[in-house]
């Protein structure tokens, strides 16, 4: 399996998991039902969380599609367009980016109703009217990439924006890849601020998944729970600033190993935040109580993760062949 | 402006408004925490 099968495995799902999660928002909403909205804001999460890899796979399938020789060259493959590769990956990146901002209000709608036991207005308002927007989007970045490997779905517009003269307009994503490159500030800034995330997430994780294996149980769960929306603060800035990185040079990300390996890693650390958020074992732990074998199990296994996020982070250039 | 003047205050200002959403989220579960 190469990085155009995983592409073709993922693609489908922000658009249709999308649908599905508004379904249940709104079923939830109009039958006035909690179970429904978690539901529904627990399936944004994850599929937040898959857009990453679906993303960063899209660079792989690029590359297997067209052969070019060099990133400015025109695809040698007929009815392969250059053109609609770069206008499907702009349109997936604006979608992105919304799918993405969707998913931290989602998991900051389920972080409220288990502290508060309800989700505030303006977050459920704000969480429906950016799925709408997102689904919108979404429909626009598959439908571009669609077009690229069929030429008989293209309507008239887009058959002039596969023309070689289209091509020669620079794409958003490119846009804003060089505009990275261009200023020399943007690098090390983007570097100093994944770090500060990176201690923000790991420093928030170690404390949590800390009490839950036993160590400073005078601490009930609930007063740590407080502190985790400074992690996902945290996760926010890191995929900020490492999507920057890698819109600004995909190549030098998408066939190496730990990059490869670290979004692993990266989606199942953020799915076991979701343990942490919603699930009612670690919440009853009360000054004292030792927690069971399950949740110190995930808890030892988030600790693993986000060592192993920033091991594979770090070993980019020693173990791959990134910079 | 020189380069390091450039990150530092991009980074200031980045961790100030990520600090002031943390607080603001903090704050809002004041009155209904459980």
């Amino acid at each position: 399996m190469d990085l155009a099968h995983v592409h073709l495995l993922l693609n489908h799902f922000p658009a249709i998991g999308g649908l599905i999660a508004f379904g249940l928002l709104l079923l939830g909403t109009v039958g006035n039902s909690d179970d429904l909205k978690r539901a529904s804001l627990a399936v944004w999460l994850g599929i937040s969380l898959l857009t990453i890899a679906t993303y960063v796979s899209g660079n792989g399938a690029e590359e297997a599609v067209c052969k070019a020789a060099a990133a400015e060259d025109p695809c040698p493959e007929r009815d392969v367009s250059k053109a609609l590769i770069q206008e499907h990956e702009s349109a997936a990146l604006v979608a992105f980016a919304f799918m993405e901002i969707t998913g931290a209000l989602a998991w900051l709608g389920l972080w409220q109703l288990r502290r508060v036991r309800r989700i505030p207005g303006w977050n459920l308002t704000a969480v429906v009217l950016l799925s709408v927007t997102t689904l919108v989007l979404m429909a626009k970045a598959s439908g571009a990439g669609g077009d690229i490997r069929h030429p008989e779905i293209r309507s008239a517009s887009e058959k002039a924006a596969a023309s070689p003269a289209a091509a020669s307009e620079v794409p958003f994503a490119r846009g804003v890849g060089s505009f990275v490159m261009r200023h020399t500030w943007i690098w090390p800034t983007c570097e100093t601020l994944h770090f500060i995330g990176l201690c923000l997430l790991f420093g928030i994780a170690a404390v949590v998944d800390f009490r839950v294996l036993g160590m400073m149980k005078g601490a009930p769960f609930a007063a740590l729970h407080r502190l985790l929306p400074w992690g996902v603060l945290g996760f926010g800035v890191n995929l900020v600033t490492g999507m920057l990185f890698f819109v600004a040079d995909p190549g030098q990300y998408t066939h190496n190993v730990p990059f490869q390996w670290k979004i692993v890693l990266v989606l199942l650390a953020a799915l076991n935040l979701l343990y942490f958020t919603i699930f009612d074992t670690p919440w009853l732990l009360e000054s004292g109580d030792d927690a069971p074998v399950t949740a110190k199990l995930v808890a030892a296994s988030a600790l693993f993760l986000v060592v192993g996020v920033m091991f594979c982070g770090r070993m980019l250039p020693f173990l791959g062949d990134s910079f | 402006m020189p380069l390091g003047l450039t990150v530092s205050l991009v980074v200031l200002g980045v961790v100030v408004v990520v600090g002031a959403a943390g607080y603001l989220i903090d704050k809002s579960v004041d009155r209904g925490d459980q």
